[in-house]
């Protein structure tokens, strides 16, 4: 690359600056240059030393851009505002989370149950079978012709899935809570008008 | 060398640089060049924005070989500056040396 080529790409990266900041900025260039060979040296050794023409002009564009804009400020806090968006969020959730917040809760309250109740009587059944042969349920149970293995492997199959079930509700009702803390946060948000 | 080091750094070589005597564009390139390997063009881009800042001023001066060189001098803030940005630097570089040997010592 030789000095016409140097300036060339130099003068075409720069078009967007003002023309009299490219002027200046291609003088201190092709100064450069004259001393440079004035020294002795050839326009490509030159160019060569000056390093790439296009990291250069990013330099001088990055030094011309308009510094960036200022963050949004933050809207004043309204009371009369912060009534209304109580007001407006009240009826919103009142019509329209209410019901399906209920329902979702409901179904948890019963998976829980679920699971409690089938992993004790799981392992109910399989204590009485342990320590009360003689019991009315135990003979009851007998009569009707199952046999103790059957009833054994049917308590441990219950509570297992009961305890597998439990875990799930676990991680639901986890979900379900963070989910629920969010979206409160995000209506005291709403409501204030602000982030804080 | 790391690009990144150099970056930080040029600001001071070219305020030293400047410190010592007034030089034209070229003069001052390759006086940093001859110490520090780097893309000699950065310079400019460098020179405009001390200029801009206030450290730095420029002045025409007729040359015995062809049109008027433009020199570079630096302004009493330029040499306020250069003088705490030494000081500021070779604290940091002890204070680094010293964080570097104690780990390597281990």
């Amino acid at each position: 690359m030789n000095k016409t080529d140097y300036l060339t790409i130099l003068d075409q990266k720069l078009q967007i600056l003002p023309h009299k900041e490219r002027y200046d900025i291609l003088g201190d260039y092709v100064d450069h240059f004259r001393s440079g060979v004035a020294q002795g040296r050839t326009e490509e050794e030159i160019a060569a030393s000056l390093g790439d023409p296009y990291l250069i002009a990013d330099d001088l564009i990055r030094q011309y851009a308009p510094p960036p804009p200022p963050p949004p400020e933050r809207p004043p806090f309204s009371l009369l505002r912060a009534i209304w968006m109580t007001f407006v969020m009240g009826m919103f959730n009142v019509i329209f989370v209410l019901a399906p917040f209920m329902a979702l809760a409901g179904l948890l309250v019963g998976l829980w149950a679920a699971a409690f109740g089938m992993g004790f009587s799981g392992i109910a059944a399989i204590g009485i079978m342990l320590f009360s042969t003689v019991s009315n349920v135990f003979q009851h149970v007998m009569n009707s012709g199952l046999s103790l293995v059957t009833l054994a492997a049917g308590s441990v199959v219950v509570s297992s899935m009961g305890i597998l079930l439990g875990i799930g509700c676990w991680y639901m009702s986890k979900g379900f809570l963070k989910l629920t803390a969010r979206y409160i946060s995000w209506n005291f948000k709403t409501i204030i008008g602000r982030r804080y | 060398m790391y690009v990144q080091f150099k970056k930080g750094v040029l600001d001071l070589c070219v305020l030293a640089a400047l410190s010592n005597k007034d030089c034209y564009g070229y003069e001052l390139v390759s006086e940093i060049s001859k110490s520090i390997e780097i893309a000699e063009g950065t310079i400019y881009p460098l020179l405009r924005k001390l200029k801009e800042d206030g450290l730095v001023t420029t002045y025409l001066t007729e040359s015995s070989e062809g049109p008027p060189r433009k020199y570079y001098a630096l302004t009493v803030r330029g040499k306020e500056t250069h003088g705490a940005m030494l000081r500021e630097w070779f604290k940091f570089v002890t204070m680094v040396n010293a964080f570097l040997k104690e780990r390597d010592a281990k």
